[in-house]
């Protein structure tokens, strides 16, 4: 049951590498969120006693990534974005192949070998810090500033996981910090993609490379 | 008082945030600052002349390490608040911005000094982190506030690579958070560094090792460490000079806190040469990596923003090198680098205002064209590069001392080198600034104002600390070194 989730949490963050229409990213990303939420509800209501910490995490999660921030996004696409198409600077095929590289590095030496202090059984963790490099990659494979935006949010969304395979989740002041950060980072990266469609009249980040040396 | 900190500013950004017009604002700017100054003077200095810390509240702690950089804030902050009244009248009158923004502009700047505060006050690894991050979000949209193309993309980068490093010093802080659950158990307080430093020895010397790596990739991203470093100079240079100042004088001085903080952690958890061997390479390597841009600058303002990276270095060699001369070294540089880069950023900012460019070619002849600032323009220049009686001389001298002590002559030699090509650099291209001819078309002269007051009194403090530091003072140091040597244990 957890792994079910937690391979879905995995395999939406793959095939986002995988599509360049950016609304299928955008639920994609809320799909993984999700998930996320559902381990988070899990791992809460699974134990005898109920977990109030995880619960009110996977709630939070519910609230802010699968519903607000999809919703922002979606708005933000139908302001700023012409071409549902985001420029890729580097090919799907590659991209998915090198995304297949990160996972398999991640099961095959930065969970065993690298990691070997950390001692928490189950994919959590493994799935976790290969999604943290899959959002990290996927900033780096588009070439639009709101995929970057998306890819930050993927990111978040691994850290969170690895936060509860870890350590079972934050003290609660911290997480309630985090949410805010991410919420008010990605308004405030919203506003910015706005102006650069403004300013640019266009958000490839190709054309963001005026300052140098 | 610790809480006046954070509200002080809070309270005046709500406050600059509604319709009030550019007079109101004014107003409630340099009240606000001025309220902000001096809660942290009197907070940081009681720490010192108190000595017995309150430690009892659990959320906002002051120590000896933080009440230096409330002090280096409360300086830096309150100058750079008061000068950015008249560098906003100026942008005004050349339409650079509308009335409306100027609001949003001030509110902006004080909600950027709250965050600044937050991050060091915070007794949770945890809340440090989120303070850092809110600090990236709040000053990006300063840095890309002019909209324009330049502006945009340098924000851009900044706020994107920002919160991709910090994402891993998260990474650092659940690693942290896991190996101090076996000693403090799950609760919020194995997080707080209150609690963390006396069980440091406790700690699993291979998790925190871990820990620390991400810790310096993830903050050292903020601090603009060498490899790290690319968004800096961008964002340095297209913020408005105010904001510079800040970024450059403050903010990365906040990211090392936060990893002097982690090293003294992971110093007492697995031992001295683990930590302090990597602060000396990333040190080094940032202060060499800088050195090729600073001498091929064509852009002041960049100029400048690289010099940082390289002072950047100094202080993590010298936090890196430890031992009292290491740490008096840079803690001293610390205070110093700040008060003098803000000086140096507000000053060329107003000659390029002034200019209408930042392109130093552009800039002929300041000597004529605003003797008062220029001249102080040329002595913070001549402080940065580390020329006597500064204090920047004093503080460079220890580090290099330390240098020679603990790495060798060959580390001593590359330390001294650098310094003394980058001063080269410096001079360079202030002699070309200075020393030649205003073109015509520019009017001549200014009157002496209550800016330059604001712009002389950091100098006059870097001035007096090179030439005769009192012992009240080296007692103060000495109280921080100690602090640090003990490894954070009151």
């Amino acid at each position: 049951m957890l792994d079910f989730f937690t391979y879905v949490f995995l395999i939406a963050g793959f095939l986002m590498l995988a599509g360049k229409v950016i609304t299928n990213n955008i639920t994609l990303l809320a799909i993984q969120s999700l998930a996320l939420s559902i381990i988070a509800f899990y791992l809460g209501l699974s134990g005898g006693a109920v977990n109030w910490h995880m619960v009110l995490i996977g709630g939070l999660t519910f609230a802010v990534k699968v519903i607000v921030l999809p919703w922002i996004l979606y708005r933000l696409v139908d302001k700023v974005a012409a071409r549902r198409v985001v420029p890729l600077s580097i090919g799907l095929g590659s991209s998915s192949l090198i995304g297949v590289l990160l996972v398999g590095l991640t099961y095959s030496y930065v969970v065993p070998v690298l990691l070997k202090e950390v001692q928490v059984g189950g994919q959590l963790l493994p799935v976790a810090l290969s999604t943290v490099l899959l959002g990290c990659f996927f900033m780096i494979s588009r070439r639009s500033a709101l995929s970057q935006l998306i890819g930050v949010i993927v990111m978040e969304n691994g850290l969170f996981l690895c936060g509860i395979a870890v350590t079972g989740g934050m003290p609660l002041i911290i997480e309630f910090g985090i949410f805010f950060d991410l919420l008010v980072g990605a308004l405030v990266m919203g506003i910015m993609t706005y102006q650069i469609r403004d300013t640019f009249d266009t958000l490839d980040t190709k054309f963001l490379n005026k300052l140098k040396h | 008082m610790l809480y006046l900190l954070l509200l002080a500013p809070l309270f005046t950004a709500v406050c600059c945030l509604f319709p009030l017009g550019s007079r109101w604002w004014e107003r409630i700017n340099v009240l606000g600052a001025l309220l902000t100054g001096i809660a942290a003077l009197y907070c940081s200095l009681n720490v010192f002349l108190v000595g017995n810390i309150d430690r009892t509240q659990a959320f906002l702690v002051i120590d000896q390490l933080s009440a230096v950089l409330v002090l280096i804030i409360g300086i830096v902050g309150t100058t750079c608040c008061l000068y950015t009244v008249s560098y906003l009248r100026s942008d005004l009158k050349n339409g650079e911005l509308t009335e409306r923004q100027v609001g949003r502009f001030f509110g902006l700047l004080h909600l950027f000094v709250a965050t600044m505060y937050l991050a060091v006050l915070a007794d949770n690894l945890g809340v440090m982190w989120v303070a850092i991050e809110f600090t990236t979000i709040v000053s990006a949209l300063l840095v890309g506030f002019y909209g324009n193309k330049a502006a945009l993309e340098a924000a851009w980068k900044y706020i994107i690579i920002c919160t991709v490093g910090i994402a891993f010093a998260m990474l650092g802080i659940i690693l942290t958070f896991y190996a101090a659950r076996g000693v403090l158990g799950s609760d919020e307080i194995s997080l707080s560094w209150r609690f963390l430093y006396p069980v440091a020895a406790k700690l699993d010397p291979s998790l925190m090792k871990l820990a620390f790596i991400f810790i310096l990739v993830g903050y050292g991203t903020k601090a603009g460490l060498f490899p790290l470093h690319t968004w800096l100079p961008d964002a340095h240079s297209q913020a408005p000079s105010p904001v510079s100042a800040l970024l450059s004088g403050v903010l990365l001085n906040c990211a090392i806190y936060a990893i002097i903080r982690f090293h003294l952690l992971t110093t007492m958890a697995v031992g001295y040469n683990f930590s302090g061997r990597l602060l000396i390479i990333f040190g080094l390597m940032s202060m060499a990596g800088a050195l090729p841009f600073i001498l091929v600058q064509k852009d002041i303002k960049r100029l400048l923003a690289y010099s940082s990276v390289e002072h950047v270095g100094i202080i993590i060699l010298g936090i890196g090198l430890g031992g009292v001369l290491g740490y008096t070294g840079a803690i001293l540089h610390l205070i110093n680098h700040a008060l003098g880069k803000s000086v140096l950023f507000l000053s060329a900012g107003t000659l390029a205002q002034t200019y209408h460019s930042k392109l130093i070619p552009r800039m002929q002849g300041i000597g004529q064209l605003l003797p008062i600032t220029s001249k102080v323009f040329m002595a913070s220049l001549l402080a940065i590069g580390g020329a006597p009686p500064f204090g920047l001389f004093i503080s460079e001298l220890n580090v290099a001392t330390r240098g020679f002590q603990a790495g060798g002559p060959g580390l001593g030699f590359v330390f001294l080198m650098v310094i003394a090509v980058v001063f080269t650099g410096l001079i360079y291209f202030a002699g070309k600034m200075y020393f030649s001819d205003l073109p015509a078309r520019f009017p001549r002269g200014e009157q002496f104002s209550v800016n330059h007051i604001l712009l002389l009194l950091p100098l006059c403090l870097l001035i007096s600390q090179g030439i005769y530091m009192p012992g009240a003072v080296q007692d103060l140091i000495a109280k921080v070194v100690s602090f640090m040597t003990a490894g954070g244990v009151y």
